[in-house]
């Protein structure tokens, strides 16, 4: 099917699924007892480390009109971007993403082999990811998955992960694109 | 025997249970929780306590990175820098335990800031509390038969009652003495039996600087009569092996050929006067000593870290391990024995290093004259790795 009928039927669905929204009370809000606002999608978005953004992005992920916004709202406001990797073989999993503007890369811990050093390194990083840090978003067609990186210090910040953990696999995996706020 | 060494916090005792080398300059250094991926929140802290130039570890023990686990999280402070030095002297020299105590090992919990300029001990907050936390498990422990020091700031002396197991230090010298198989260090659990060590340690100056005088007076005159003459070099302490040593000797260098070390070329490295030439760092794979059957073993003692190692031997010859930090020159003595020092003697050597405040203080004829009392053949080479 022609991308553009894709992109027709999508925004046919996100307008009616926001006018059901506008004239009955969303299920799911009433449910977890916490509605969010738009603005938590921009302060998300923008790397905002005090938004709690596990709960908010299984939000997202439950919600196509959610998700669409809020990838539009990466699409403006990221500090840089990774898009899905053209890869020339049928093997999806990378050893390391790079752009312009940041690396991300891992290595494999020595003593617990399942454990991976995950390295961002932006040389020219700015003043909020000396202080409050560095998201990464991790964007498919189907799910979004975020984790918050600590300060960078050196050019360089770092996570240790579990090699199993869908996030890290989310993150060097060709089919996800990637944000940095 | 293991040396158990605790981080004394506000909430209780954390173990350090392990300490990695990592030495990627990529991978900044890491404080795990229980050898799982959390990490606590004094990760950021520890990589400046090793970064070198701001900290102290890289200086003292060489890598450039370390992964340490603890029992439990730490979030703040910096009252921590005590313990992890102490636990990094411990692995240095094969001492460090994982924090599960049995009877006849030692425990050491610390409590301190360092200044890294200066190696002084810090005053920390809240230290009548962390003792008091501690107490109970301090006396379960010594029930058991284990030794037991808690290791406090000198400048914090008036915040706590001192009993037993409280040993006040000024700096990172002191603390070390905590350490078994340290110099004054096994007899050492309060500030008295320290004040006498260091009484004794006078007289052990005294009594060394009197036995010097001597032997510059009786040396002076051997060295005037014939016979000396005869006399090698300090650190030749007999000359048919040592010729032997030198003649069978050669340092081969694999340098990459292309842009990987695929493929490689055989190098020979130019040996004068016991200096091997330098070496570039950038494409060299891999760097092999290659001695007759009357080498027996073989030291490699580091000039810029306090690393003694025994290289290990195969087909290729003695291999030396390259270093995987490969933004500075690396420089290092090389020493060819004809009889094997048991790890006793090696780990002599190590505390030898370790009493220097300096890696770079060892000198050549430092070494020898440490390797001629123990009454082998050997000699000694220098070789630096080079940045270009």
């Amino acid at each position: 099917m022609p991308d553009h009928l894709n992109h027709m039927q999508e925004q046919v669905f996100t307008a009616k699924a926001l006018y059901r929204e506008l004239h009955q009370h969303p299920p799911e809000q009433s449910h977890s007892g916490k509605s969010w606002l738009f603005n938590d999608l921009v302060q998300l978005a923008q790397g905002n480390p005090k938004i709690d953004g596990h709960q908010l992005i299984q939000h997202i992920n439950q919600s196509l009109p959610l998700r669409r916004q809020y990838m539009q709202l990466l699409q403006k406001l990221a500090f840089a971007s990774s898009p899905v990797q053209a890869a020339a073989s049928s093997k999806t999993e990378i050893s390391s993403r790079k752009s312009a503007e940041f690396e991300l890369l891992f290595k494999r811990d020595k003593q617990f082999s399942g454990q991976v050093y995950v390295i961002l390194k932006i040389p020219h990083s700015i003043e909020k990811h000396h202080n409050q840090g560095v998201r990464v978003n991790c964007c498919s067609d189907n799910l979004i998955s975020t984790m918050h990186f600590p300060p960078i210090v050196d050019g360089k910040t770092q996570l240790l992960m579990e090699e199993s953990d869908q996030k890290f696999i989310n993150m060097f995996d060709a089919e996800f694109a990637i944000y940095l706020s | 025997m293991k040396t158990h060494i605790f981080i004394a916090t506000t909430q209780g005792l954390v173990a350090i249970q392990n300490i990695t080398p990592i030495d990627d300059e990529d991978i900044s250094s890491v404080v795990s929780v229980n050898g799982t991926s959390t990490t606590a929140n004094i990760s950021g802290s520890y990589h400046n306590f090793v970064k070198k130039g701001v900290g102290i570890i890289q200086q003292m023990f060489g890598a450039c990175s370390y992964r340490v686990d603890i029992s439990a999280r730490i979030d703040q402070g910096n009252s921590w820098q005590v313990a992890i030095y102490l636990a990094h002297l411990a692995q240095s020299k094969g001492l460090l335990g994982n924090g599960e105590v049995n009877q006849g090992d030692t425990v050491i919990c610390a409590t301190g800031e360092v200044n890294t300029s200066n190696h002084q001990v810090l005053a920390v907050t809240e230290v009548a509390l962390k003792l008091k936390l501690a107490q109970p498990q301090l006396e379960q422990w010594t029930a058991l038969g284990v030794k037991v020091q808690f290791l406090l700031p000198k400048a914090n002396q008036s915040d706590v009652e001192q009993n037993n197991y409280t040993l006040l230090v000024s700096d990172l010298e002191q603390a070390a003495l905590a350490l078994p198989n340290s110099t004054q260090s096994q007899t050492s659990p309060s500030v008295k039996s320290k004040k006498s060590a260091s009484n004794n340690s006078r007289i052990i100056i005294i009594i060394a600087i009197v036995a010097a005088v001597l032997v510059v007076v009786f040396g002076l005159s051997k060295l005037t009569s014939p016979e000396s003459k005869q006399h090698q070099p300090l650190y030749k302490t007999s000359k048919a092996p040592q010729t032997e040593l030198n003649k069978s000797i050669q340092l081969v260098a694999l340098i990459e050929q292309g842009k990987s070390c695929a493929q490689t070329s055989d190098e020979p490295v130019l040996l004068n006067k016991k200096v091997f030439a330098d070496l570039a760092l950038n494409q060299l794979c891999a760097l092999y000593l290659q001695t007759n059957t009357t080498v027996v073993q073989i030291l490699l003692v580091a000039q810029d870290a306090y690393t003694v190692l025994p290289l290990k031997q195969n087909q290729q010859g003695w291999q030396i391990p390259l270093p995987k930090n490969r933004a500075s020159h690396r420089s290092y003595f090389l020493v060819a024995i004809a009889q094997s020092l048991s790890e006793d003697k090696i780990e002599q050597l190590r505390l030898y290093r370790e009493a220097m405040p300096k890696p770079s203080l060892l000198t050549e004829s430092a070494l020898a004259s440490w390797l001629e009392k123990q009454k082998v053949n050997f000699t000694v080479y220098t070789h630096k790795l080079v940045i270009e």
